[in-house]
């Protein structure tokens, strides 16, 4: 598994994190079981805390803040107030590549209508 | 707590948004509350099958751009069930439509949008409908936002043709699930020519997947000629074809 260094990220400010995160849903295969479990659970279930993170993966709290902790160095989560609630971030989507002039044949006014 | 079910395959013209309507159609009809989020933003079209020309408004793109809520794009349409079968009490539909205007989806392809925020709106319509089930039709492949509906849903739907292209790109998809921890996966093969051995076929896809096949949709005339005119499997409830639906519908209740 990559470290989070590996990896460069932009600030896109679309979903209002600071910044992109370092790595992308297909990559989340390649996570921890502990972190994939957390992520996917956090996922669903929006803003959560240690203890009922603690409460979900069946593990101390100090364990679970483990797992928040990485999740978050890895950019999937963010930590948002003393109350150490972390949420996923998912991220933006990029738009897709296209080549030269494909606009100009899609016709911009498409948008403008 | 809401079911998440995600119907996906590798290759498109599977009948994804057909089985995810009809699916959605007799779970509403078993009086469970049930909304359809239609992902497939670059191609859309499971609202023609719940016999709309054009999509309701606002739709998922407006959510996305930040232009309504998601209780907004949802649009309840348990009429277009209780038309042609009796909806048990409690029984509700919604669909959240994506938009087929040729602006909106340009504008998908060239500013794309919010992978974060298509989550929340999974998880704020499943809270503010108190959902039974979400049934998210999903564009085909593998991509960001089939990835993302495979992390977050209870059961994935494969559907795939007795084809061999399908089949290859079945097992690359699977193994993905697997590998996202996807709880329940059910294979569901569709357009089975009348002749094939459906017993025989039923071992061939478990020793090949592992995984158990909820449904075998035959290819049916009636069904080509239907031609997502409507909800085939409430107008014809009798027909073999509404018959798998049924069993599949079955298979999810079951977990």
């Amino acid at each position: 598994m990559s470290s989070p260094s590996d990896f460069g990220s932009s600030d896109s400010g679309a979903s209002g994190f600071e910044s992109e995160p370092m790595l992308g849903v297909a990559d989340w295969t390649e996570l921890p079981t502990d972190e994939r479990r957390c992520l996917r659970w956090m996922l669903r279930t929006g803003e959560v805390t240690t203890l009922q993170t603690s409460e979900e993966l069946g593990m101390d709290e100090d364990a679970s803040r483990v797992v928040l902790e990485a999740l978050v160095a890895r950019k999937l989560a963010v930590f948002i107030d003393e109350k150490i609630v972390y949420v996923g971030n998912v991220g933006r989507r990029t738009a897709r590549f296209k080549p030269g002039g494909m606009w100009d044949a899609l016709a911009d006014k498409l948008i403008d209508e | 707590m809401t079911t998440v079910i995600s119907i996906h395959s590798f290759r498109g013209g599977t009948g994804k948004s057909n089985t995810t309507a009809n699916v959605a159609a007799r779970l509403t009809a078993e009086g469970n509350r049930v909304a359809v989020i239609d992902t497939d933003i670059q191609s859309p079209g499971v609202h023609v099958i719940f016999g709309f020309e054009d999509t309701p408004e606002p739709t998922l793109n407006d959510y996305l751009w930040g232009r309504s809520s998601i209780a907004e794009a949802a649009h309840e349409i348990t009429d277009r069930v209780s038309m042609d079968m009796t909806v048990a009490d409690g029984g509700k539909l919604w669909l959240i439509p994506s938009s087929i205007k040729p602006g909106d989806i340009a504008r998908v392809l060239r500013e794309g949008y919010d992978v974060g925020t298509l989550n929340d709106g999974f998880r704020t319509a499943s809270k503010d409908l108190n959902l039974d089930y979400l049934l998210i039709d999903t564009h085909p492949g593998l991509n960001e936002e089939t990835l993302l509906s495979f992390t977050i849903s209870d059961v994935l739907l494969l559907l795939l043709r007795p084809d061999r292209q399908d089949f290859q790109g079945t097992a690359v998809t699977v193994d993905v699930a697997r590998r996202l921890d996807v709880p329940n996966l059910f294979l569901v093969l569709n357009k089975i020519p009348s002749n094939v051995d459906v017993d025989d076929l039923r071992e061939q896809m478990t020793a090949a997947y592992g995984a158990e096949t909820a449904g075998f949709l035959p290819l049916a005339e009636e069904v080509v000629e239907n031609a997502s005119g409507g909800l085939f499997s409430l107008t014809s409830p009798d027909h073999p074809w509404s018959q798998e639906i049924g069993k599949i519908v079955a298979r999810i209740q079951a977990n």
